[in-house]
């Protein structure tokens, strides 16, 4: 009698917790992410075309060739620092008498300040971002006040050369 | 790794640098010496191989513009590195505003088109690492970068970035975690 019953007996009867399976298939899952991360194994899996690193060289080369020497405004930081706070006094005259009646929209000169601060420009970047001022008046103050447009009009217009050191 | 030439030699190429009758030849040996690390670097943020091309060509412009600015406060290769860098976030900045999306709504975009890209053999974990990247800060995204591709010690990394090594840790350990979380959980 028994020996007949073993022959319809197919399960176990053991169970798992519910999603176990699942679970532990993510947990290898997230180990194996974890061990490659740890060990660097996961490249970035990007490449250049063939011979690009030989003929990078004489484009930048012929490029640089076609440079005018460049001619420094400022020789003197003192200068330079007393020029760009010249620049922002003028720039801040200009905006302020156009723009009394709706300066809380608009553009003003501790919102111009208080950005290049926090773009860490020196007193040379200053006064050459700020030596035109009507430029940067005429784009940006016409509208009212837009960080965005601000930023946008600093990234295509200004001169980032010497934000380096 | 970075390894920038001996401090010695640092000095004679900076020097000839600033010799306008040397200046060309040694922008010539800068370039040999500095071209592919700076590539490396600078195609981790932009990604697309043609990007890289162009900033990396700019970047080697305006150091050879501003040579002369170039003080020796800090060691020439960092200097370098922080002209790639800021090159390279104002040419994402450029192009995302140009299609009008934010910093990382592009990037994201940049990394969806990778598998059309001619220039990227990676498989579907490094593609999606390099999304997880994507998803990280600004400054994350630098520090996993430099740390994890580049092996670029602390020290050296807290003088490109101009911050402390304490800072730079901590940013990498929360990347990691924040790069494990995204991939798991993707």
């Amino acid at each position: 009698m028994r020996n007949k019953n073993l022959n319809h007996i197919k399960t176990t009867g053991f169970t798992v917790p519910k999603d176990y399976l699942y679970q532990l298939e993510r947990e290898l899952h997230a180990h194996i992410i974890e061990d490659d991360l740890k060990n660097q194994h996961i490249k970035h899996g990007l490449k250049v075309p063939e011979n690009y690193f030989k003929q990078v060289d004489a484009e930048i080369l012929s490029k640089v060739k076609q440079q005018k020497p460049k001619v420094r405004l400022f020789h003197n930081s003192f200068y330079a620092y007393a020029v760009a706070i010249a620049a922002v006094l003028v720039l801040y005259f200009s905006i302020f008498n156009t723009t009394t009646e709706n300066k809380n929209e608009a553009l003003t000169a501790e919102l111009i300040k208080d950005y290049l601060i926090s773009t860490d420009l020196d007193a040379y970047d200053i006064a050459e971002i700020l030596n035109e001022p009507e430029l940067l008046e005429d784009h940006i103050v016409a509208d009212p006040y837009d960080k965005d447009q601000l930023e946008n009009y600093i990234i295509e217009n200004i001169n980032l050369e010497n934000i380096i050191e | 790794m970075i390894k920038p030439c001996f401090l010695t030699e640092e000095h004679h190429l900076i020097t000839a640098l600033k010799n306008p009758k040397e200046k060309h030849m040694a922008f010539g040996t800068l370039l040999k010496i500095y071209k592919e690390r700076l590539y490396w670097h600078i195609r981790k943020i932009v990604i697309s191989h043609d990007d890289a091309d162009d900033v990396l060509q700019n970047t080697f412009i305006k150091i050879y513009k501003n040579i002369d600015n170039f003080k020796g406060e800090s060691q020439l290769y960092s200097w370098m590195y922080r002209i790639a860098t800021n090159e390279s976030l104002t040419h994402l900045k450029k192009q995302s505003k140009k299609q009008q999306l934010s910093t990382s709504e592009y990037k994201e975009q940049l990394i969806m088109n990778l598998e059309a890209d001619v220039y990227f053999e990676g498989n579907e974990i490094q593609k999606k690492l390099q999304m997880a990247i994507a998803q990280l800060p600004e400054k994350q995204q630098l520090v996993f970068n430099m740390k994890y591709f580049d092996e670029v010690k602390y020290k050296d990394m807290a003088k490109i970035l101009e911050t402390s090594e304490g800072a730079l840790k901590s940013s990498y350990h929360l990347a990691v975690k924040k790069i494990k979380l995204f991939l798991t959980s993707n």
